[in-house]
């Protein structure tokens, strides 16, 4: 077990190393100028060349590379010429709307998958399993920034329902930050208002990403429930006199939870992708949004970081899943005790 | 179905919060006006801030010496100064008494010199407007007198646009002009005060109750200045109620919202909403003047006019003919002519052209001017690329000699002196030059214009420099629209300034 | 086989779907594609001559999908697009499949240290977010569909790589393969009588899936600004433009991306189509 942690680190740095230098000299190779750009309009040569050397872009690129690995290590991301702050404080303010919205949106996801699944098995080959699967194939079909757009134009605009964006509502007073997380933050200061808020929020960013991801999830969990209730041991139970609902929530469901676990990781790095034009249509103040508008200046230094912190989710996550998998999957815990 | 109730008694609760969340649109607390943004400043110092979101800040935490009547944008108005006169080089303002800024500290002409002399050393954001300036001497607190190296006719007007901070302030921050520490805070006699940012959602401000100025009836205690970086979102959000006021919002969207009911129209003049095609006079083809001529003459200006359902009139030159002091109505209309566009066209001798465009993205008018030149040019055989980009990297690849054409609004942020916006459009090295036109005689001329006192002679010149951009069909001005901004009906207050992008005097807006 | 476990096989089939919906989704891919081959001859309007006075009128007899700010129509612009949209859906989708399944065979054939490095370096690609390369592609080559198509088919290439890997794996285990090894059948020709035909099934099915999806990562990209370029009528492009109107022209946003969820069912369907007995074909 610690061997195969050992194992996966050291490949999950290697991978980072990968894509941190990958994604540097790819951002660097522009023939673009951040420094006139943050110097502004009509700004002396003088105050151009200051700035230019106030963020190493004077020095070789090589160097520039060396002195950025060297940071990294220290956990420096460099420094963002849009906000005028280091890219790690910025990534303190914005990586918590984003790890909030994936984290909700994949349990949304799991939760919207698995119930779907359970429909679909429970009147299996009849109209409901149809039109699950094909509402969930047309959902797979949708772009997710134009379903964000419909979904703001219904519960917004027509219904008046839910935000427009953004994570709390513009007028109200946020919770004192202590993790980040909104829904927690607002728990910790005994709000459930406030609570309520930040779910209202959450929502239709979240069911933007997760609409576009379920025909695959459903499918995955429908097959896996089937080849569960087809095993001896449901005849055995079902034999023993135990009803439906303790078969399939004592027996099926958790034996067919594990493998579909595993395979979901590939899932999540869906969506960390989509998350940049969710966040950019919801205007939700992420890293998505924070690299994106950094990009459009020139500034590289976050984008650089997204690409870093985003595969460091990703493989974090995965990692999660796999070791999560032996000791969800009872078969695979009694094998290894 | 008793499987499913455990689902039910789970969720139910959740689904009662967020609805529960899910709050009425407009906001219990009506003297809260939220202000939507098109984007986030990188900093609110006075004398670094350059683009609109940025201004929003400046101009309503600090104040300027003078003010102006936006209707009448040359005639000026007292603000931080009560009088002001010009003799040769000097210009000599009184200060007003008893103003204080929002820490407290008294505003005194130590604050005018400190001020001044700071945005000179950093050379950055609006310091192009006193860039003459060569010293400011405090002859008692309450007066101070300012030394040109020239003559400067304009110097009162374009101290409007300054903002004046405290001396105290900047003599705490040395290091560096405390550039890092004033990025994000802020210390004016202003009408607003600065309270907090919150990076990637909003500023917030407060309304200084001692300010020496006069708020309207039932002004707005606090001010939300939130960012929204999409301007359908500012569209729908403005609409829906979400916002009070938004900034940008594409003018199709702009004028539909202001004709529903619950909104009206706002209408001024203000040279953002200009689009103006730049080309590019030192990259093939567009280096050659008379392939420059033939796009001119072959841009179809009914279009654009046909675009701004009927608020725009086609410009016959650089300046608008509502700024002080323009030559306009002297100079030649300027007018679709497809037989002397294919003329020129043979003349430059220019086989198969093809060239590139980069458009700012973001801003529908400027697209559209780019699709209108695109379909213009083809019917000569003229193959027109576009590439949209973000502002910088638009403005980055013309300027870099990557792009043979450039499409940009433009922004005069003098009230009066339209040699700046001539000097960061048109001369070499401006900023904004992005046709690369370089003409010594121009450059020459412009620099002179403020230092000379007859306005007859001024008049003169500016016809001058007009004409010499017109003759080097280095610009097409595609069309000169109105500004029309939606306002929703419960709001009142609302002006355009002319001399600004367009942007909110939040001191004057009140509840209605 | 067993009798249970070709019922498992048999229950983990999909829910049935009527022949009826098969048959239009070939329809409607035959009609995109002629769309894509012969715009002119389909397409009632020129994509890009500007009618201003007719701009952003409704859906009606004149234009099916209504006009844009430019007074072009709509639907001929969806025509014309689909040559950018789902062409080069097409492209990225096969380049990336014929890169893959050479890639997974040869790992799939490898031996285990050889193989375990080839799949390490498929997990790289595997986490890395496809926008974030799209950003810096775009940066470094410029704006266009040219980058998208790097981009995407460099994140595209590692799913077929793992599919067919894991294929091959089972496949090499098969008597008929043992048999074709034990006559003195080796590498290519191994690979090309006995194996490569028994992933080809499994790898049509999904590139066939793949290319709705691809077309909606296009579409996503153009809809940054970091794909096609004005006036070309990519239909990412198209809802990226659109946006700007949408209070006055629903139609606008709403036909170019219905044609994008349409044309990805179409090509989900007969994915599906494609794939419905190969449980039944495989194992034993």
């Amino acid at each position: 077990m610690l061997g195969l942690l050992a194992r996966r680190g050291a490949w999950s740095l290697l991978i980072l190393f990968v894509v941190a230098t990958l994604t540097f000299f790819l951002s660097r190779v522009v023939p673009a100028d951040p420094a006139a750009f943050l110097a502004g309009q009509n700004a002396s040569p003088e105050a151009v060349a200051r700035i230019r050397a106030e963020y190493g872009l004077d020095r070789p690129l090589l160097s520039q590379y060396v002195a950025y690995m060297g940071g990294l290590l220290h956990g420096d991301f460099g420094r963002s010429i849009r906000t005028n702050r280091p890219v790690a404080e910025d990534l303190r303010a914005f990586l918590p709307a984003t790890l909030e919205l994936l984290i909700f949106s994949f349990v949304l996801y799991l939760l919207a998958s698995w119930f779907l699944a359970i429909l679909a098995v429970r009147w299996r080959g009849g109209w409901v399993d149809g039109a699950i699967r094909v509402f969930t194939m047309l959902g797979s079909g949708i772009p997710v920034f134009w379903l964000g757009m419909a979904l703001q134009f219904v519960f917004f605009y027509r219904l008046g329902w839910l935000p427009i964006g953004g994570r709390f509502p513009i007028r109200a007073i946020p919770p004192p930050p202590v993790t980040g997380f909104l829904l927690i933050d607002t728990l910790l200061a005994g709000n459930l208002h406030a609570f309520g808020q930040a779910l209202a929020a959450l929502l239709l960013p979240a069911a933007a990403i997760v609409i576009n991801l379920l025909a695959v999830g459903t499918r995955m969990s429908r097959a896996a429930l089937i080849t569960e209730y087809a095993r001896p041991y449901v005849r055995t139970a079902r034999g023993k006199g135990a009803g439906p609902g303790r078969i399939l929530y004592r027996h099926v469901l958790r034996n067919a939870i594990a493998p579909v676990l595993a395979a979901t990781s590939i899932q999540f790095g869906y969506m960390i992708s989509w998350v940049i034009l969710v966040e950019v249509i919801f205007d939700w103040p992420g890293i998505g949004l924070y690299a994106y508008q950094s990009f459009e200046v020139f500034d590289y230094a976050p984008v650089v970081a997204l690409a870093i912190v985003s595969t460091l989710v990703f493989l974090v996550i995965s990692l999660g899943l796999d070791l999560l998998y032996p000791w969800l999957d009872p078969r695979m815990r009694e094998a290894t005790s | 179905m008793n499987r499913y109730r455990w689902c039910i008694v789970a969720l139910g609760p959740l689904i009662g919060l967020a609805a529960s969340g899910a709050t009425p649109l407009r906001a219990a607390e009506p003297s809260t006006l939220v202000w939507a943004e098109a984007a986030e400043p990188a900093t609110i110092d006075p004398a670094k801030v350059n683009v609109n979101q940025e201004l929003t800040v400046a101009r309503n935490v600090y104040d300027h010496l003078t003010n102006f009547e936006l209707e009448h944008p040359d005639h000026l108005l007292p603000a931080l100064a009560l009088t002001w006169k010009r003799d040769g080089t000097d210009w000599t303002f009184t200060l007003r008494h008893g103003v204080t800024f929002q820490h407290g500290q008294p505003f005194t002409a130590a604050d005018v010199k400190a001020t001044i002399d700071r945005d000179l050393a950093i050379g950055q954001g609006q310091s192009y407007l006193v860039s003459d300036i060569k010293q400011v001497t405090v002859v008692d607190p309450y007066t101070v007198r300012i030394t040109t190296q020239q003559p400067d006719v304009y110097l009162a007007a374009n101290l409007s646009r300054i903002e004046i901070m405290s001396a105290a302030d900047i003599a705490a921050h040395p290091k560096d002009h405390g550039e890092a520490y004033f990025t994000d805070h802020a210390n004016g006699t202003g009408p607003y005060s600065f309270v907090s940012w919150t990076r990637g959602e909003q500023i917030i401000l407060q309304r200084n109750t001692h300010w020496w100025g006069h708020f309207p009836d039932k002004p707005f205690d606090r001010v939300i200045d939130r960012f929204v970086t999409d301007a359908a979102t500012r569209a729908r959000g403005l609409e829906g109620g979400a916002y009070d006021l938004a900034n940008f919002v594409p003018r199709d969207e702009a004028l539909r919202i202001g004709h529903l009911p619950g909104f009206h129209l706002v209408e001024g003049n203000n040279l953002w909403a200009w689009p103006a095609i730049y080309l590019n006079n030192t990259l093939a083809p567009t280096s050659n003047i008379d392939f420059r001529d033939a796009l001119v003459k072959v841009f179809d200006y009914d279009a654009m006019t046909q675009y701004y359902q009927g608020s725009s009139v086609t410009p016959r030159g650089p300046i608008p003919d509502w700024v002080p002091g323009s030559p306009e109505k002297d100079l030649a209309p300027i007018k679709q002519d497809i037989a002397a566009a294919k003329a020129a066209l043979d003349k430059s001798g220019v086989k198969n052209p093809v060239m590139t465009c980069s458009v700012p993205s973001g801003f529908a008018e400027f697209a559209f001017a780019g699709t209108v030149l695109q379909a213009s040019a083809a019917q000569i055989g003229i193959t027109v690329k576009i590439e949209q980009l973000p502002f910088v990297q638009a403005i980055d690849a013309i300027k870099s000699n990557h792009s043979n054409c450039f499409i940009l609004g433009n922004a005069n942020l003098s009230p009066v002196d339209a040699t700046k916006f001539l000097a960061a459009h048109y001369t070499t090295g401006g900023y904004y030059n992005t046709a690369h036109y370089d003409n010594p005689a121009f450059d020459k001329l412009v620099a002179q214009i403020s230092s000379v006192t007859d306005p007859q002679q001024r008049y003169d010149m500016l016809k001058r420099a007009s004409q010499m951009i017109i003759a080097s069909h280095s610009i097409i001005w595609a069309a000169r629209p109105k500004t029309d901004v939606p306002v929703p009906n419960h709001i009142g207050g609302y002006r355009i300034d002319p001399a600004e992008y367009i942007n909110v005097r939040l001191w004057e807006l009140y509840q209605k | 086989m067993s009798g249970s476990a070709l019922a498992i096989r048999r229950a983990r089939r999909l829910p049935p779907m009527p022949p009826a919906i098969v048959v239009i989704a070939w329809l409607a891919i035959a009609v995109l594609l002629l769309f894509a081959l012969v715009p002119d001859w389909l397409a009632p309007h020129s994509p890009i001559a500007l009618d201003i006075l007719h701009r952003l009128q409704p859906p009606g007899l004149a234009h099916p999908f209504g006009t844009d700010e430019a007074g072009r129509d709509i639907f001929s612009r969806v025509i014309y697009g689909t040559r950018y949209s789902l062409g080069l859906a097409i492209v990225i989708v096969f380049s990336a499949a014929l890169f893959g399944v050479a890639y997974g065979a040869i790992s799939g054939m490898a031996g285990r240290r050889l193989d375990n490095l080839m799949m390490r370096v498929v997990d790289v690609f595997f986490g890395f977010p496809v926008l974030v390369l799209a950003l810096a592609v775009a940066a470094a080559l410029g704006r266009g569909l040219s980058s998208v198509a790097l981009a995407l088919g460099v994140i595209w290439w590692p799913g077929f790589a793992r599919l067919v890997r894991g294929e091959v794996q089972r496949i090499r285990e098969r008597p008929h393969v043992e048999a074709a090894r034990a006559l003195g059948v080796r590498g290519v020709a191994l690979m090309r009588r006995h194996i490569i035909p028994f992933v080809v099934q499994e790898v049509n099915v999904r590139v066939t899936t793949d290319i709705g999806y691809a077309l909606v990562a296009i579409t996503a990209l153009s809809f940054l600004g970091l794909g096609a370029q004005s006036p070309t009528p990519e239909w990412g492009l198209l809802i990226r433009d659109s946006r700007s109107y949408f209070g006055d022209a629903w139609w606008y946003l709403v036909f170019p991306g219905l044609m994008v969820m349409l044309t990805t069912a179409a090509f989900s369907i007969t994915g599906d189509w494609l794939a419905r007995d190969r449980h039944l074909g495989r194992g034993g």
